[in-house]
């Protein structure tokens, strides 16, 4: 029989105690309902890092306490640490911004477009995504399924459209080309599709890196130009954003097919990122889809929009329910197709294809059948699709009910011309040598995007198989990131475009409700007539005009406000709150700075926060556990990048993590006890005590006081006193100090880097120089 | 010992005055729970008051009803609160006296000014760092900016007393409206800031789910709209015949 490890079963214990903790700050009675919290427990060899940082911290300079959990680890009795974090900040993360991949600040160029600010929208806009024109046009909006308006009794706010109008306005408008050095590495990129686009945009603007992009195609784009038809995405709209990236640099080589990635190594690039996208159309498995006259979705519409010739038939029947098979439709309409219909298995809902592009389809003539699935195709005088009636059955993989065919319902279709759009799938060469998985597409490490093979990452549709744009885009900042940080930089691509903002001007936003009148409707968006739409390719959708897109922007219910105007953080507004809070959050990159925490922060939010951890802290008391609240070392671990996007985080220690219980007297602590500041009866219990008389108000000179009076001294070993216009230099070094240590804990444990060179500048800048 | 008969029903009859007696004990060890919360530096900051009685509660749910129809934004939720006020059987208003007067002065950068408090300082009259707290003036609900740090710690304070009324089996909900009006009414003086807490003991805590348009729909409303539409219960009064003639019902 084993020895019973007492020190291992009480640790165990605590562990659970953790959980039960945790379960109390989720159950906390919440005020404004709108205060996420985030939790970790932490304990053994996952404290190490925190100790590395107070180490190293504290050496440059900074306090930063709970050395106790050091002592208590050496001792073999690693605390258990619950880590708990809030975003208390005035701006609460709006369901719509939650929803998009991208994390584009929805709610903030809403405001900025009611303000008139629009070229400031557009740049809010660009921060995120190069290809904001494009994403305007085709983006399945997210943001407005998840939007609260539309998920109360109303219709969402219009985003895409507002996003659009935004866009047109100031589409004369270059975004700022300035460049980093160039870091003397070479990245390449194979595929020009959205994912291509973006990495390449982000590794050479921001990065410096030297970017080639090899596509196979003549011209570039990917599925943007081979899969999407110009009437929603006009030409001169994608050549423009592309032109764009080129524009800071990005080399793109057409007709460049890439069968081997060895060569490209050879040929000096650093670094290779495959965006191949999903182009091979999958087979529908059926009988007779080889017969002339049946043709597959997208390279009908590939070869349409490279200019060739494409023909069909009077009736065409479209097999599919993506966007692929609705605009196939669509193009067959144009193209001389006198009916079209699509057969679908499944119902409208299950759709994939945008609901904006079937009410389209639909308007111009396009039929779509629903729950019929295709048994064969045949050839009698003309085609004729064999089908067969379904209904919804369970759900399959996918989440969507499957079709199960009804036995005994079958029936015939006749068709000139069979389109079938069943889907996509990846191919990868071969002679790539990637690691694949099921289905063919390439195996990645999900952080870095990195594949099997060394300096060789992949995203997009080649990885996830066919998704939306925007995840694409998405994949390729997130690419552009890791190779950045593999080929040594920091992996930050985020730009800050917009300028600060000013202060709303009140009376603006009261004459824009009142244009707007009682209770404003989601706007219908114009389109251009039946038959302008089938005499061409021109753009269908036409875009909200600045009256209507200004009264759009007041259905906007502020999710990202706590709303209660009350003035308590300083601010008469919430709305000044959130852009202060912006504004300041934009200083460096998301990491003001502040010695404890990062504000500013709304009073409600973050008593609202001190109750969740009250209750964490009090649940372990129910097992006659020891706890404490500590809130210096969460400094460290927000610094460190544990619970991203929290604005403070309190460490609650469990066990018995009295300091007085790790340390017998005499050993060393008694300079660590609590300690009382007589001057305005505080009490500050961290030491050494730092006490500054600075700001303004504390006028000692005026009294005739000297900053380095005696009688302060003795027996104030650690007192500093620092003069008004000195004001805490030194806190800045020790907090930069923290920022240091950090991230090279950041950089070990594959986390977003922090930027350093900017928080130095700005930690500098607010340093008082005498 | 004579007996002692608690009911829930109808409201302040001697049976249910009873049972909202032992609420205010209840709220009397929350405040308790609140001294003993965890705090920043262990300085005393805390202050609480316990509002009971129909009218002590009536008048804070019309100072909020009172605010309402000054946001915009929240004015449902002071609406909603009210009717909870009323509905309540006893307020514990718990403030914190120093996030006006006196920042923590712990770097800790959780306002929107710099990590030494100068924020606070700036926006106050004061002088040697002693502030002005007299002017009581202020264009907003509350006179900001208050110490961030002692809202957190506040925090701590109403987690407290809501963690003891767990503990009691009593429902509890922290409210901010309810905090606003009061500090409007002069509760709780010393303190910029406060939360109320409603405590009820009764089978339905209509506070955790109340209904759409709850400051119209609602139990006591619902009561009232019957008692006036008694017509319609067959509660009018007969007419024709004088009852001291012989009984109505009796044909004649």
């Amino acid at each position: 029989m084993s020895k019973y490890d007492g020190n291992q079963f009480a640790h165990e214990g605590l562990l659970h105690v953790a959980q039960h903790c945790a379960q109390a700050a989720l159950h906390a009675p919440q005020l404004t309902g709108k205060t996420e919290i985030k939790m970790e427990i932490l304990t053994g060899k996952d404290l190490e890092d925190f100790f590395t940082v107070q180490r190293e911290a504290n050496q440059r300079g900074a306090v930063l306490s709970g050395e106790t959990y050091r002592v208590a680890y050496d001792l073999g009795r690693p605390p258990v640490l619950l880590l708990i974090g809030a975003n208390a900040t005035p701006e609460v993360k709006a369901p719509c911004q939650a929803a998009c991949p991208l994390g584009i600040d929805v709610p903030r160029y809403i405001r900025l477009i009611g303000d008139g600010k629009y070229d400031q929208a557009a740049a809010v806009i660009r921060e995120k995504l190069p290809l904001a024109s494009i994403c305007a046009r085709i983006c399945h909006a997210p943001c407005e399924t998840k939007c609260r308006r539309g998920t109360l009794r109303d219709h969402p706010i219009a985003i895409l459209a507002l996003k659009r109008f935004a866009m047109d306005v100031t589409s004369n408008q270059k975004s700022s080309s300035s460049m980093n050095r160039l870091t003397g590495k070479r990245v390449a990129i194979i595929g020009s599709g959205p994912a291509g686009l973006t990495a390449a945009y982000y590794l050479r603007k921001v990065c410096g890196h030297e970017v080639t992009i090899f596509e196979a195609f003549p011209e570039p784009g990917g599925m943007l130009r081979t899969g999407v038809p110009p009437y929603r995405l006009p030409r001169e709209i994608l050549d423009r954003e592309i032109d764009e990236i080129k524009g800071v640099g990005v080399e793109i080589k057409l007709n460049t097919r890439i069968e081997s990635l060895d060569p490209l190594f050879e040929q000096g690039y650093h670094a290779i990122f495959v965006a191949t996208g999903a182009h091979l159309p999958t087979p529908l498995g059926i009988e007779g889809e080889n017969l002339p006259g049946v043709i597959e979705g997208l390279s009908f519409l590939r070869d349409m929009n490279s200019g060739k010739e494409v023909k069909v038939g009077e009736k065409v029947v479209v097999l599919g329910g993506g966007n692929v098979a609705v605009d196939a439709a669509r193009v067959a309409l144009r193209v001389g197709a006198k009916e079209v219909v699509i057969l679908y298995r499944r119902s409208m809902r299950e759709m994939l294809a945008h609901r904006a592009n079937i009410e389209h389809a639909q308007r111009e003539g396009v039929k779509i059948e629903f729950l019929i699935s295709p048994v064969k195709i045949e050839r009698k005088e003309g085609l004729e699709v064999r089908c067969i009636r379904t209904q919804l059955g369970p759900q399959d993989s996918t989440g969507r009910a499957s079709p199960v065919p009804i036995p005994g319902s079958e029936f015939s279709i006749p068709a000139d011309t069979v389109i079938i759009a069943v889907g996509q799938s990846v191919h990868v060469p071969h002679h790539f040598g990637l690691k694949l998985r099921e289905g063919g597409m390439i195996q990645v490490d999900e952080t870095t995007l990195s594949t099997s093979k060394e300096g060789v990452f992949a995203g997009g549709d080649a990885v996830s198989g066919p998704t939306s744009f925007i995840e694409a885009v998405a994949a390729g900042r997130k690419a552009a990131s890791w190779i950045d940080q593999y080929l040594g930089g920091l992996g930050i691509i985020d730009e800050f475009l917009a300028p600060h903002e000013e202060m709303p001007d009140p009376s603006r936003s009261q004459e824009l409700l009142t244009l707007a009148g009682e209770a404003p409707q989601r706007p219908t968006i114009p389109v251009l007539s039946k038959e302008q739409a089938l005499a061409g390719f021109a753009e269908v959708e036409l875009g909200l005009s600045e009256k209507v897109s200004l009264i759009e922007t007041t259905r906007c219910l502020k999710c990202n406000e706590v709303g209660f105007n009350c003035g308590a953080c300083g601010f008469k507004t919430c709305r000044e709150a959130v852009i202060f809070s912006q504004n300041r959050y934009r200083e460096t990159g998301g990491e003001p700075w502040g010695w404890l925490m990062k504000g500013p922060s709304c009073i409600w939010r973050l008593t609202e926060f001190g109750i969740a951890v009250d209750w964490a802290a009090a649940a372990a008391h129910r097992y006659n556990i020891e706890s404490r609240v500590a809130m210096i070392p969460g400094t460290a671990f927000m610094r460190m990048g544990y619970l991203p996007e929290c604005n403070m985080i309190v460490v609650v220690p469990l066990g018995p993590c009295k300091e007085r219980w790790y340390f017998e007297p005499s050993s060393g602590r008694e300079d660590f006890r609590s300690f009382a500041a007589t001057r305005r009866g505080q009490m500050l219990q961290f030491s050494p005590l730092w006490i500054r008389f600075t700001g303004p108000g504390r006028d000692f000179p005026r009294r005739g006081m000297k900053t380095k009076d005696e009688w302060w001294k003795p027996p104030y070993e650690h007192l500093e006193i620092v003069r008004d216009d000195e004001w805490g230099n030194s806190i800045l070094d020790r907090d930069y100090a923290l920022f240091v240590a950090a991230d090279k804990i950041r950089q070990n444990n594959k986390m977003k880097r922090l930027n350093l060179p900017k928080i130095k500048e700005v930690l500098d800048a607010k340093k008082s120089h005498p | 010992m004579p007996r002692i008969t608690i009911r829930d029903w109808p409201p302040y009859s001697p049976t249910d005055q009873q049972r909202r007696d032992n609420a205010v004990i209840a709220a009397k060890l929350m405040m308790n729970g609140a001294l003993t919360a965890p705090s920043i530096g262990g300085i005393a900051m805390t202050e609480g008051e316990i509002v009971y009685g129909e009218e002590e509660q009536e008048e804070i749910a019309r100072k909020m009803e009172e605010l309402a129809y000054e946001t915009e934004s929240q004015r449902h939720a002071f609406l909603y609160e009210a009717v909870m006020v009323r509905r309540v059987d006893v307020l514990l208003l718990i403030g914190n006296t120093r996030a006006y007067s006196d920042p923590w002065d712990g770097e800790c950068g959780l306002c929107a000014g710099r990590p030494d408090c100068s924020f606070i300082y700036e926006n106050r009259k004061q002088s040697t760092g002693i502030i002005d707290q007299t002017d009581r003036r202020s264009e907003t609900l509350v006179k900001g900016p208050l110490c961030a740090a002692y809202a957190h710690q506040l925090g701590y304070n109403v987690g407290s007393a809501l963690m003891v009324a767990t503990h009691l089996y009593i429902d509890a909900r922290p409210f901010i409206t309810v905090g606003l009006a009061a500090q409007k009414l002069g509760y709780c003086r010393n303190s910029a800031l406060i939360i109320g807490i409603g405590i009820s003991a009764t089978p339905k805590c209509e506070p955790s789910d109340p209904a759409l348009d709850y400051h119209l729909v609602n139990l006591e409303r619902g009561i009232d709209k019957i008692r006036g539409n008694v017509n319609q219960l067959g509660l009018r009064p007969t007419t024709g015949s004088d009852y001291r003639l012989g009984d109505p019902r009796e044909k004649r």
